[in-house]
């Protein structure tokens, strides 16, 4: 899963460094909060802990195997915020004392394993345990469905910023790409569910207590999460269009290839396009780069409204008054 | 009330700075090599070979080093053409990964052996790095070999367990068996260290070393 340096381009190197520097500072900021406690001891046992795990390969297919990446774990174990800085200290380290992974190529590594592994991971495992109900079975099953998503998502991120770092060359097919990194990390995602969830059901039946439980919140608690995944995506959407590739993407591509035309329809959209939103008097890159941020804010806004109704009040502590 | 004891002064080491900026430099170079600009490839190959003997590195420990790194990076290069069609373009892309790759390995390998680690700590911490950061990176850094021992430990404590081979399963098993345990070993030494450091005083507020 590590990056090497020479796969990315600088500039993606660079963007996807600035993302994570974001999300790793956010998650020291929410530390600082309690740093009175077990914060720096507690995370740098679990950052050696999971540089340890990561050494243990077991066997996927004849000839290939995989190891452990541990950024649900990580979380299940510390939370979010002590979740992502550990893997981001595990790939410091890895790095500077072991020569693993890139030294520009620490930024994408990090969004991939720290940021999506731990942040976005404990976001799945958190809204499936909530549907599979709070016990033993329901956290395993929110941690394996955490890791193997989590696994996908940072495959399909990484052929996208490969793509983009051809984005140069009109020959790249991204399905192609995309395609076989899937099916390879379909299986590694497999092996990272059964290795995560199976140790997590190991020390919850053992020692529960030793498992994260998030503080009791009042209030919204989801309003900090859809604040930090607003500006995740904004930065992305800000950051990221203007780089996107012009050439034409896999539907396009293959209606072209066939010769196929489609029915010239009058259109409804608001815009033009997506260069087209200020005009086309050269001011097409800043019409991609807003394109992005009104369709970002757009899509949050319909799924906060769509959302509402999934909205849950959290349960009572046992012996509490009801009503 | 003041803090009674003031952190170390902040002082940034310029020779650590320039082995970091070095270095970095070298990986920049490296990444905009194409397949074209050999010349340049081959410049910056003999300048990075030449700090490595420089910084003490022997052929032996170089081939060892790039007999484990060379195949994983020609795997992922390989997944180029696997992926595009072995045509002459997407071969010299995959070649161009490699160069771009194994440059950047070697200026990575450099920086190990000039900068220790302890000097790398000092300098983040100079460089105003979250002081959390910096004492988690330390706390990492010292268990990472106790509990790679206690993971050999255990690995041993299974070999011996288990005479013979084992099917797939069993080996599954028994390795999400072996992490579990290391996790609920290190998480208890963490409670123990924590314990210790209350004892002597700990408030939450980090005053690193200088």
């Amino acid at each position: 899963m590590h990056i090497h340096d020479g796969l990315l381009d600088t500039p993606v190197c660079l963007v996807t460094g600035g993302i994570s520097l974001a999300a790793v500072g956010y998650s020291v900021h929410r530390l600082k909060d309690s740093l009175a406690d077990r914060t720096v001891p507690m995370t740098g046992m679990v950052a050696a802990l999971v540089f340890a795990g990561q050494m243990i390969n077991f066997p996927v297919t004849a000839g290939t195997s995989g190891h452990l990446i541990g950024g649900v774990l990580a979380a299940r174990l510390l939370g979010p915020w002590a979740g992502c800085l550990a893997l981001t200290l595990v790939l410091f380290v890895q790095k500077f004392l072991f020569n693993d992974g890139g030294l520009l190529a620490l930024g994408p590594n990090v969004l991939h394993m720290a940021v999506i592994g731990s942040l976005g991971g404990y976001a799945i495992q958190s809204a499936v345990a909530r549907l599979a109900g709070d016990t033993i079975r329901g956290r395993v099953i929110g941690v394996v469905v955490a890791s193997w998503f989590t696994v996908m998502a940072a495959a399909v991120l990484c052929s996208i910023e490969f793509a983009i770092s051809q984005a140069t060359n009109p020959d790249f097919q991204l399905g192609s790409f995309l395609a076989l990194m899937m099916l390879f990390h379909s299986l590694i995602g497999i092996g990272e569910s059964l290795i995560s969830g199976g140790v997590i059901r190991f020390v919850a039946t053992r020692r529960p207590e030793l498992l994260y439980n998030p503080p009791a919140s009042s209030g919204r608690p989801w309003r900090r999460t859809l604040a930090a995944g607003l500006a995740t995506a904004v930065v992305v959407a800000l950051l990221l269009s203007p780089l996107a590739s012009s050439a034409p993407d896999g539907l396009e591509a293959a209606v072209q290839h066939s010769g196929l035309r489609a029915d010239e329809t009058p259109s409804l959209s608001l815009f033009g396009g997506y260069d087209q939103v200020l005009g086309d008097d050269g001011w097409e890159s800043w019409s991609v780069v807003l394109s992005g941020l009104i369709g970002t804010l757009v899509v949050f806004g319909i799924a906060l409204v769509l959302g509402r109704p999934l909205e849950t009040t959290p349960n009572p502590a046992p012996g509490a008054p009801r009503g | 009330m003041a803090d009674p004891i003031p952190s170390p002064p902040r002082v940034v080491s310029v020779a650590a700075l320039l082995k970091l900026g070095a270095s970095l430099g070298i990986v920049l170079l490296a990444c905009s090599l194409s397949w074209d600009s050999w010349p340049a490839a081959g410049a910056l190959l003999a300048v990075t070979f030449a700090a490595l003997a420089i910084a003490g590195f022997t052929l032996k420990a170089l081939a060892r080093r790039l007999t484990l790194f060379l195949p994983v990076t020609t795997l992922v290069a390989i997944s180029i053409p696997l992926s595009q069609g072995f045509t002459a373009s997407w071969m010299q892309l995959a070649g161009t990964v490699i160069i771009r790759g194994a440059v950047s390995f070697l200026a990575g390998l450099w920086l190990i052996r000039v900068l220790p680690f302890d000097s790398l700590l000092s300098t983040l911490y100079a460089l105003r790095l979250p002081a959390v950061v910096v004492a988690s990176l330390a706390m990492m850094h010292r268990y990472l070999f106790v509990l790679w021992e206690e993971t050999s430990r255990l690995r041993v404590a299974r070999k011996a367990r288990c005479l013979g081979r084992q099917n797939r399963i069993a080996q599954w098993l028994a390795g999400i068996g072996m992490v579990g345990m290391l996790v609920i070993r290190s998480l208890d030494r963490g409670h123990r260290i924590h314990r210790a450091m209350l004892a002597r005083g700990w408030d939450g507020h980090i005053r690193p070393w200088p």
